[in-house]
């Protein structure tokens, strides 16, 4: 740009921001990007759901038999909304909350995993229509940055709950989308028949969650005998971002720290 | 106080213990007892009672759980831990079995010695 | 150690209700620069207007109230003055806030007996720079907080003097809101029914500890009268100016901004770093025609937070009027003095664990004690229950 334009321009601007403040216009190097995903922790699956992460201000669904690593991979995500956004002037640590429901949390493995003891809320509801109005609360609050519902089949052991939790879901993905808070849900696996007999089957959630991802457990991996690890399929049942049926592969070892082989 | 050390001693130097007392003696196996424990997502403190059904050697081949009976499958590791009965949170004798079942269950429970019941302390998830 | 506490109370007020004696006896308010409360009458407080108020909730707690603007200056004048009268004797003063000042008198005096003349004499120059009804309430004894709370005790125009051995006898009918702690430390202390610092200082050291940290272990010490903090003398050079140029000149006062404040930052961090901050920031500006312009941003108390000042200079560079681009920006900072709320905090709260405690505070008062927080206690043990403990986050919970 010539020299008069350039001096029209900052006159242009100097005006603007006499007039209206300093943040009515701002170089658009200056506007710092929203985080809008967080990571999983594991590469390739980050890569298989096209924005780099599960999404916030949205519903992420995980379901999967016991011991498929829904809850190992949930808290890597949960360690990963805890820290703060690349761009971020400051240092300041999320807070994050589980609302374990089967009281069955374990803070070892919590903080192996790496989430921040300080920085994240247990909540030990005792009904679960009590864990939904909790969670709407927590929602609501703006204080967090992400939120666990472990899980799905302990709050559907009320059916009262589980129709209020139903009829509620539309209303909690407005509030997510409003505070900018991602919402995990844990479920597990039951053949429909099952669902049907115990009154448990409905289809809400999958519709309300912007993102539903199945862990199957694939192989024990051993090394001379010895357990040494872990490693699960996680196939895309539903996402707004990418073609659904795409399976990524994700790996853990045991070692006394939670990780994951291909990412750190 | 930490078990190890406690237990540690007592080999060392077995104290004059009054009244007949046996020293219990600390037996890791395979010295994985600590990575079992660490790898474990749930932890279960409460309703965790379990029915185990043992074979005609009386070694365990199942056990049932919340109404559901799991097979094991493989026995990864076996310890014991003893704390001493002057530890503040109270005495402990545990027998602890991390396996896996053959429905896919990574578990570890254990064998309570004080009341000889069996209980599911951690799940892998 | 032998020290001094001089303390004029209501000093802002006295020195408005001087200016204007109608306003004696009145509900009175000053406000500051930033549109808040910076000082209220004893008749004020009375009708529950307090600090850091809007002149719209004083008005609302008291109709009545008399709001006026903070004569900076003549404040800082009188001040000035004060300690000037103060630091006449030779002997290092500390400034603690507006009229209140503490003086060491190791050098001279270590008994009451001797101490008494000198605080006298010291009164008196006191009272007659600032008149009758300015007079200063005297504290004295071998420790800072100690001296502090017998000036607390001391009507104005009287002297206080704490003995070594009467130090525990004075201090343990004494209020625990001595004490600089924050307000939910204070009030969990009242919760378990201990207000005075006798009670406070009678708990378990151990118990302390464990609740509060090594910061309650210090406040355990200072309420039985253990305070070795030295009387720290306030006389500092200022840091040399900043000089900050365009080129090419610039019109745009957003680049002003981040240019300020990026030499800013490393002094401001060492401010903080030793407990101080800003009184008197000033800018000269000089345009690319020649023209030149000063800033001044004066501060009530000194301010050592970047988000505060960044908010004040900007206004500032706003409302200016720009003859032309700015060549160049000189930054000097004139004045500094001590933080006084942070020097004498104790406890120092995480603000993201604190609102995450609040948050859980607010939903444990509608559904009970559900809420949690987990902390490891031994990583190693053998029993898996035994690693780590759930502390419930309710009412009572500070810091868990």
């Amino acid at each position: 740009m010539n020299h008069t334009k350039q001096k029209r321009l900052d006159f242009t601007i100097t005006g603007l921001q006499r007039r209206w403040g300093t943040r009515v216009i701002v170089p658009a190097r200056e506007v710092q990007p929203e985080q809008r995903v967080v990571s999983t922790g594991f590469l390739e699956l980050d890569r298989l759901l096209g924005s780099g992460g599960i999404p916030l201000s949205a519903i992420t669904l995980f379901s999967g038999q016991t011991t498929s690593s829904k809850l190992t991979l949930t808290y890597k995500i949960l360690r990963r909304a805890q820290q703060p956004a690349t761009t971020a002037r400051s240092s300041r640590v999320n807070s994050v909350a589980i609302l374990d429901l089967s009281a069955s949390s374990d803070p070892d493995y919590v903080a192996r995993c790496g989430i921040d003891l300080d920085h994240l809320l247990l909540v030990r509801p005792r009904t679960g229509k009590q864990a939904i109005d909790i969670l709407g609360d927590l929602i609501r609050s703006r204080q967090l940055s992400a939120i666990l519902l472990d899980s799905l089949p302990d709050l559907r052991t009320d059916p009262v709950a589980a129709r209020y939790f139903d009829h509620l879901l539309p209303q909690l993905c407005l509030l997510l989308k409003a505070t900018g808070c991602a919402l995990i849900i844990l479920d597990e696996l039951q053949a429909p028949w099952l669902q049907w007999l115990a009154g448990t089957r409905s289809s809400a959630i999958q519709h309300c969650a912007a993102l539903h991802v199945e862990l199957r457990r694939e192989r024990w991996i051993e090394s001379e005998g010895e357990l040494r690890g872990y490693q699960a399929e996680a196939h895309i049942l539903k996402s707004q971002r990418t073609r659904p049926g795409q399976v990524a592969h994700i790996a853990i070892e045991f070692n006394e720290t939670v990780h994951a082989r291909d990412t750190w | 106080m930490e078990t190890r050390s406690e237990v540690f001693s007592i080999l060392r130097a077995p104290p004059a213990l009054a009244g007949g007392a046996r020293v219990r003696v600390f037996a890791i196996r395979n010295g994985f007892a600590k990575q079992a424990l660490s790898d474990m997502t749930r932890l279960w403190l409460n309703d965790n009672a379990i029915d185990v059904q043992v074979d005609s050697r009386g070694k365990i081949f199942s056990f049932t759980w919340r109404g559901r009976t799991h097979r094991i499958q493989k026995l990864h590791q076996t310890w014991q831990v003893d704390t001493d009965w002057s530890s503040d949170e109270g005495e402990a004798h545990r027998e602890y079995y991390a396996l896996t079942t053959t429905d896919g269950l990574l578990c570890v429970i254990y064998k309570d010695a004080l009341n000889d019941g069996w209980y599911f302390a951690k799940l892998y998830d | 150690m032998s020290v001094l506490s001089c303390r004029v109370p209501d000093f802002l007020i006295g020195l408005a209700q001087r200016q204007e004696p109608k306003w004696s006896g009145l509900p009175l308010a000053l406000l500051g620069a930033d549109e808040r409360i910076s000082a209220v009458s004893p008749e004020a407080r009375q009708s529950g207007v307090a600090v850091q108020m809007s002149a719209r909730q004083a008005q609302m707690r008291c109709p009545e109230v008399v709001l006026t603007p903070l004569n900076d200056s003549a404040c800082q004048t009188e001040q000035s003055a004060f300690v000037g009268t103060l630091a006449e004797c030779g002997l290092p003063v500390e400034v603690q806030t507006w009229g209140a000042a503490y003086v060491d008198l190791r050098e001279v005096a270590g008994t009451a007996r001797d101490v008494q003349p000198i605080c006298a004499e010291m009164g008196k120059q006191i009272r007659r720079l600032l008149g009758a009804p300015l007079s200063p309430a005297l504290g004295w004894d071998t420790g800072k907080f100690t001296a502090h709370a017998a000036s607390s005790c001391a009507r104005p125009g009287h002297m206080r003097l704490v003995e070594h051995s009467d130090e525990e006898r004075f201090l343990n009918p004494l209020s625990i809101t001595l004490l600089p702690l924050p307000e939910p430390a204070v009030l969990q202390l009242k919760w378990l029914g201990i207000r005075t610092l006798g009670q406070f200082a009678r708990l378990p050291t151990t118990a302390v500890w464990q609740r509060f940290g090594k910061a309650g272990k210090l406040a355990q010490r200072w309420a039985i009268g253990r305070d070795d903090r030295p009387v720290n003398p306030t006389v500092q050079a200022a840091p040399l100016p900043i000089s900050i140029d365009f080129d090419p000149p610039t019109a745009l006062r957003n680049q002003a901004l981040e240019a300020t404040f990026a030499a800013l930052h490393p002094e401001l961090s060492r401010l903080a770093d030793r407990l101080q901050g800003l009184r008197h920031l000033r800018l000269d500006l000089r345009f690319a025609e020649g023209s030149a312009r000063v800033i001044d941003c004066v501060f009530v108390e000194p301010v050592c937070d970047e988000k505060r000042l960044r908010a004040t200079v900007s206004h500032q560079l706003q409302i200016l009027e720009w003859a032309a681009e700015l060549e160049t920006l000189r930054v000097t900072l004139l004045e500094i003095g001590e933080l006084v709320p942070r020097q004498l905090t104790l406890f120092e709260i995480d603000e993201a664990r604190s609102s995450l405690g609040e948050l859980a505070r607010k939903l444990s008062n509608r559904y009970g004690e559900l809420f949690f927080q987990a902390r490891l206690t031994d990583e190693r043990h053998a029993l898996p229950e035994r690693r780590s403990i759930f502390s419930a986050l309710s009412v009572c919970s500070v810091n868990v």
